[in-house]
């Protein structure tokens, strides 16, 4: 319920549910914070947020309270500049950086750090205490994350995140008074696969992101780019940072209803593929010579031009490149190259997708009773996982209500709860993460896990039947199936969501798919690798971004052996490359335009990040300039990424969405990837030539290439980086959003599968014959970063 | 009037004719430059003989023609840069940089004599920069006024295994 | 006989002019120099000496360049045209007795006038020709001033005219041999000296030039000799002001003990150094100031000058 209070003068209509410091932040007022985090709630430790309340219009004396732990109460005046209230800041400030070691210019954090924006928001400007300071240990906490103990302000953030927020038991807070330290009992790698987001949890310096302390640049000299995580079907949001044609680094890119403040280590650390040793640079022939870009993309025209070729797709390449590809061998040509059981799975996602429509990240974070069926969500869909463990810990609103503890109120809330948590029944073959926090685990094989969720989609309807399962989902409002696995399954979960239904429960259902673009490439063609056998034989096969080897090592040997040419153009080094008489070098995600299509059926843009000299092209403008040398009519009329979206809607109607996934801007107008204040501009490449280059040219994305244009902050939709005057940390993040821990203003989203259409038809279960050769959740590309390589020996060794 | 004061300025401009010229015959004769004079930009070392820059990038970001760049080495504690690159076409030489540097590593010097006639020898890298002195600063070391390795050496570090409050 | 000898007596005059006019931009520089507790150009030669010399091969082997928007006839002829009558004012300049070009040129006045009068239309095709506003701008400035200064120029000798009852240069200095005509006429002197800075159009009455916004006036377009020979045009110019100052109101070559020439080049040079110390010390007027000055302070000086030297002559008499 809105009600008005007055901050600094100002009358404000605020949230009751928010606490005073939200309020004043979403009214846009500097508060300085440590402890506080619009995801994680306040514990009011810190005691920075002060600000002076006078609780009515009689009350002249007002108090110092904080902000944070405030409840709101109509006709309260908030005074924020208050002379008593600014010097409490200022000492609190002052205490905090006594031992704080002031080694800002060899901190990494510098310069996009919470804890320098708020001592320049206090105003603290000038340091008394002049004592020997405390020093700590630091530990070795793996190949992800530096330990720098010292400049720890003890705010709590890390370990309410790491444990309260993402359950993990290795790292907590030790030791009292003035002596506590946060840390593991020994150094080790830490074990959460969310511990990479204490970067951007803690307000300084103490845990520094390691692999891009090793290509380190300040925030304000990398190019940042809006991108989408290219290593799970959720599709996070990200920001790739570039200097120099590198990669340096990946932030999380705030997105309320998908990611929010969090990524998993796959996506933070997996990108270190892309600067690996087994990324593919150049082009090269069968017999290993090295071609030019040009010339490869005219080897790839002559194949084009020969009578049939077939088209090999690819789940991790974008919907444009697979669409390219597909009308340049046509449709009956191309085939998505995946697993007969992927292919299995992605059809029966579709249909029930079409049907019943696919849950959200945001509601599988809301849900109040979860049912996973099938695969580990942990291994496959990280991010989801942690969403779902949000849900199991979010106190029940009943007891809050009961005992008048707002929901921010983390601390109150968690010793109110009594472990009285939202169920959680975890139906996999495997053990889980999410076990430790489960109401239930059942440990079946993936054909009992098929039969068991059929006795419970039963169940729901007939309540003879005792079933703690199917009562729990019964009694919850919004729950939510998660289901991963084979098809059958698949059925047999939506069932469940069927039957819900039926007893008018909203239930939701959420298909877990195994790569970035399996939803999207499903859209455009489903046929497995199998199926492309027979066609290929004699003939010439291109292979787009896709380890065919990998897949099935069975079929691609039979196919190699029986091809005439085989093309592949990856951006990795795979073991199919090293079979291929072409293989052609292409642009990582991060040096493409494209569309990918989640697991949510949202689809998403990612834009080219990384402008490097004589870089390889992107898959479906090397597509299209190929197939314009070999006179193909279609590929002349893709000259723009706009006009490919435009063909791509009208042959893939379902796909129309696609069309306007990213901000339609004028080129004048496009915001600069660029930093404002992008340093060494003309030093940078001066070794090489003394003459300052050209910016770099690219026309096909609504970002500009250059510095020049309205600030990209300043964008309602296409923020890659988040900065404010005074707010110079991923904090900023809150002077873009409506509400604070809302959307950020003026986002869009385009989603498929809008307008499910069937609710009482029960799915035919069918009988799965195919097998999964793959290990789930481990996803190819990512297994290249030297970051991710690290971890897994650090974690096997210990 | 106005005649008067021009006749007046004339002749005060003639009485100039027995003034001291202010012109240094510059190639024969060394103009004097003062210490604090901003010329020819240098990289110094500490004390110890250590180089002193810790590639905070607060040099290149203050620069106004952007005509410093740099890279921190690749290992994670050493912040010694790996290149370090003025491109002294650019350079203004207004000395911001040495005002920004936390480390007294970049200084300006009494030196202007840096011409070339091919603008690609004006690019200095770190072995151009780097002297072996500690320039006009002698007796600073950040790491011993700030940063982790500062603090006090005397008391026990506090680690996760200690009790004492 | 003596027509070559006429001949001969005038290339060498004209010669020294030229090559005094090219030294003077050097002279110019050093005493700039010193006006401004600098030194000026002193590295070639001894103390600089040579500097018109590297100058004259700088300016001789500079690409000639005419704009291919000009009109390329006008465009050549009009630095010929200035450096013409410039020179042929010095015809009638009476260096001492018997030394000049025409000493009994019975309209030497006259003709004098004529020929400034004659270089603005050089000053003014050169601005038309280029083809450019500048220069354009700069030629219709020129054309402006000249006529406004030329009137009270004229009428400020006239004084003199008035005084000697002849036109005739020699006979103007001859009537000077007991008292300069500085002294009756100083008012006229006055005039003279402003109408002819504006006449050479020296600072600070620069403004057909006026760089600081018309890049160089009427001559912007021009490069190598042809801009060499405004350039040597002006200072010619200074000198022949400066000694035509020197004939009508300082006594020409009177002067006691050393022989005339010495006083003649004496005098002149005191001119010449005052035209350049008023570069050194002034500043520009603006352009309507200018104009102002001409109409309405100087032509109405002039006249009373007039009127007053009538008045006391026929009082006088």
């Amino acid at each position: 319920m809105d009600i008005k209070i007055t901050i600094e003068d100002q009358v404000v209509l605020v949230n009751e549910n928010d606490n005073l410091l939200a309020a004043c932040l979403t009214a846009k007022q500097d508060v300085p914070y440590f402890c506080w985090h619009p995801a994680l709630g306040s514990v009011g430790s810190c005691r920075q947020c002060a600000v002076k309340v006078y609780q009515g219009p009689e009350d002249t004396t007002g108090r110092i309270v904080m902000a944070c732990m405030t409840k709101m109460t109509p006709a309260m005046r908030v005074s924020i500049a208050d002379g008593q209230a600014t010097k409490f800041r200022e000492a609190i400030v002052e205490t905090v950086l006594t031992n704080h070691p002031h080694d800002c210019p060899v901190c990494e954090v510098g310069g996009e750090c919470h804890l320098q924006d708020m001592t320049v928001m206090t105003g603290h400007s000038a340091r008394r205490y002049r004592y020997e300071k405390r020093t700590h240990l630091n530990q070795n906490l793996g190949p992800f994350i530096r330990h720098e103990m010292n400049r720890c302000i003890g705010c709590y953030r890390c370990v309410r995140f790491y444990q309260d927020y993402a359950g993990g038991n290795d790292f907590g807070v030790f030791g009292s008074s003035r002596n506590i330290y946060f840390g593991r009992d020994e150094s080790g790698t830490l074990e959460s696969p969310f511990a990479g987001n204490l970067v951007e949890v803690c307000p300084t310096g103490v845990f520094v992101d390691k692999p891009f302390s090793t290509k380190f640049r300040r925030k304000w000299d990398m190019r940042a780019t809006p991108s989408v995580c290219p290593h799970c079907a959720v599709g996070c949001n990200i920001t790739i940072q570039e200097r120099g044609g590198q990669l340096r680094r990946v932030l999380n890119r705030y997105n309320e209803t998908l990611n929010g403040y969090f990524l998993c280590d796959r996506g933070r650390f997996g990108v270190g593929f892309v600067e690996s040793n087994s990324r593919l640079r150049t082009s090269r022939t069968g017999s290993g010579l090295a071609l030019s870009h040009a010339a490869a993309c005219k080897d790839l025209a002559e194949i084009l031009k020969s009578d049939r070729v077939v088209g090999i797709g690819s789940p991790r390449a974008s919907l444009e490149s697979n669409y390219a590809l597909r009308e340049l061998v046509g449709a009956e040509n191309f085939y998505a190259g995946i697993s007969d059981f992927d292919s299995e799975l992605v059809r029966s996602a579709i249909e029930i997708a079409r049907d019943l429509g696919l849950a959200r990240v945001k509601d599988a974070e809301q849900a109040d009773a979860i049912l996973v069926l099938g695969d580990d969500p942990t291994a496959v869909a990280p991010r989801l996982a942690l969403a779902l463990r949000q849900a199991t810990q979010r106190v029940p609103s009943a007891i809050l209500a009961n005992r008048g503890i707002p929901t921010w109120d983390a601390g109150a809330a968690k010793l109110a709860s009594h472990d009285v948590m939202n169920p959680l029944f975890v139906i996999t073959e495997c053990p889980s993460w999410l076990d430790s926090m489960a109401t239930q685990v059942i440990r079946l094989s993936a054909l009992e896990i098929t039969a068991a969720s059929i006795r419970i989609s039963n169940s729901i309807l007939d309540t003879t039947e005792e079933s703690a399962i199917s009562d729990a989902l019964r009694k919850a409002k919004k729950p939510i199936i998660v289901v991963s696995g084979n098809a059958a399954l698949l059925r047999a979960g939506a069932n469940i969501v069927v039957a819900l239904r039926q007893v008018n429960v909203h239930a939701k259902l959420s298909i877990l798919l195994p790569e970035a673009n399996s939803l999207g490439l499903g859209l455009i063609d489903n046929r497995p690798l199998s199926a492309s056998l027979e066609v290929s034989k004699g003939r010439s096969v291109i292979v787009l971004e896709n380890d065919i080897q990998l897949r099935s090592p069975i079929l691609a040997d039979e196919m190699i052996a029986e091809v005439a040419q085989l093309c592949v153009l990856d951006h990795i080094e795979t073991s199919t490359t090293k079979h291929a008489s072409l293989t052609v070098a292409v642009g990582s995600f991060a040096d493409s335009d494209g569309t990918f299509i989640n697991f949510e059926g949202r689809v998403q843009r990612f834009y080219k990040g990384i402008f490097g000299v004589e870089e390889a092209p992107q898959s479906w403008v090397l597509l299209r300039d190929a197939g314009v040398m070999a006179s193909r009519d279609k590929a002349t009329t893709w000259g723009t990424y706009a006009q490919l979206l435009t063909s791509m809607s009208a042959a893939i109607p379902e796909l129309a969405a696609c069309s306007d996934a990213s901000p339609t801007v004028p080129p004048t107008t496009r915001p600069p990837t660029l930093p404002y204040r992008h340093s060494g501009r003309t030093a940078a490449s001066a070794h090489i030539e003394v003459r300052e280059q050209l910016p770099a040219q690219h026309n096909d994305s609504p970002l500009s290439t250059t510095m020049e244009g309205p600030p990209i902050h300043l964008q309602s939709a296409l923020k890659p980086v988040v900065w404010s005057p005074g707010w110079n940390s991923v904090q900023a993040v809150n002077k873009f959003q409506d509400t604070i821990g809302g959307a950020l203003s003026g986002v869009e989203e385009r989603f498929l599968f809008q307008s499910p259409t069937g609710y009482n038809v029960f799915f035919a279960d069918v009988q799965n014959v195919a097998e999964d050769h793959r290990n789930l959740g481990i996803e190819e590309v990512s297994e290249l970063s030297p970051a991710i390589i690290a971890y897994h020996r650090s974690m096997s060794t210990s | 009037m106005y005649i008067y004061s021009a006749l007046r300025t004339c002749w005060l401009t003639f009485l100039h004719l027995f003034h001291r010229t202010v012109t240094v015959q510059y190639p024969e004769q060394k103009p004097y430059l003062s210490p604090r004079y901003r010329g020819r930009i240098i990289l110094t070392r500490d004390p110890d003989g250590e180089e002193r820059c810790v590639s905070c990038h607060l040099c290149a970001a203050v620069c106004p023609v952007d005509c410093i760049d740099l890279q921190k080495t690749c290992k994670p504690d050493d912040w010694s840069p790996e290149y370090f690159r003025i491109n002294f076409s650019r350079c203004i030489f207004c000395g911001f940089c040495e005002e920004a540097c936390p480390t007294s590593a970049i200084q300006l010097i009494p030196d202007f004599e840096m011409s070339e006639y091919s603008r690609q020898n004006l690019v200095y890298e770190k072995e151009n920069l780097l002297i072996s002195g500690t320039g006009k600063v002698p007796d600073y070391n950040f790491y011993r006024v700030s940063g982790v390795r500062a603090t006090n050496t005397n008391a026990e570090p506090v680690s996760p295994h200690r009790l004492l409050p | 006989m003596t027509i070559v000898l006429t001949l001969l007596e005038a290339i060498f005059i004209l010669l020294s002019i030229v090559i005094a006019a090219a030294t003077l931009t050097w002279v110019e520089r050093r005493l700039l120099g010193f006006w401004q507790d600098r030194l000026g150009p002193n590295r070639v030669g001894w103390e600089g000496t040579l500097q018109i010399v590297a100058d004259m091969v700088k300016i001789f082997f500079k690409q000639d360049w005419t704009p291919p928007f000009a009109d390329k006839i006008i465009f050549t002829i009009a630095p010929a045209i200035v450096m013409a009558t410039v020179l042929m004012g010095f015809a009638v300049i009476p260096f001492t007795t018997h030394f000049g070009i025409d000493l009994n040129l019975n309209i030497g006045l006259l003709f004098f006038l004529g020929m400034t009068s004659l270089s603005v239309y050089g000053v003014v095709l050169a601005g038309w020709a280029s083809n450019s506003k500048f220069s354009l701008l700069g030629g219709m400035r020129a054309a402006a001033q000249m006529i406004s200064y030329e009137v009270f120029m004229g009428l400020a000798v006239t004084g003199v005219v008035m005084l000697t009852g002849s036109f005739n240069l020699t006979d103007i200095v001859q009537a000077q041999t007991h008292l300069w005509f500085v002294v009756p006429q100083f008012l006229g002197f006055v005039l003279f000296l402003i109408a002819g800075i504006a006449e050479a159009h020296r600072l600070p009455f620069d403004l057909p030039e006026g760089e600081n916004e018309l890049g160089a006036g009427f001559h912007t377009e021009y490069s190598s000799m042809k801009f060499g020979m405004f350039f040597v045009g002006e200072y010619a110019g200074i000198i022949l002001i400066s000694m035509m100052t020197v004939v009508l109101y300082f006594g020409g070559w009177n002067g006691p003990i050393f022989p005339p020439v010495v006083w003649f080049l004496f005098k002149s040079t005191g001119f010449i150094i005052f035209f350049i110390l008023l570069r050194a010390a002034l500043p520009r007027p603006r352009y309507d100031q200018l104009m102002a000055y001409g109409w309405k302070l100087m032509l109405p000086l002039s006249l009373l000058n007039l009127a007053v030297t009538g008045a006391a002559m026929l009082a006088w008499s």
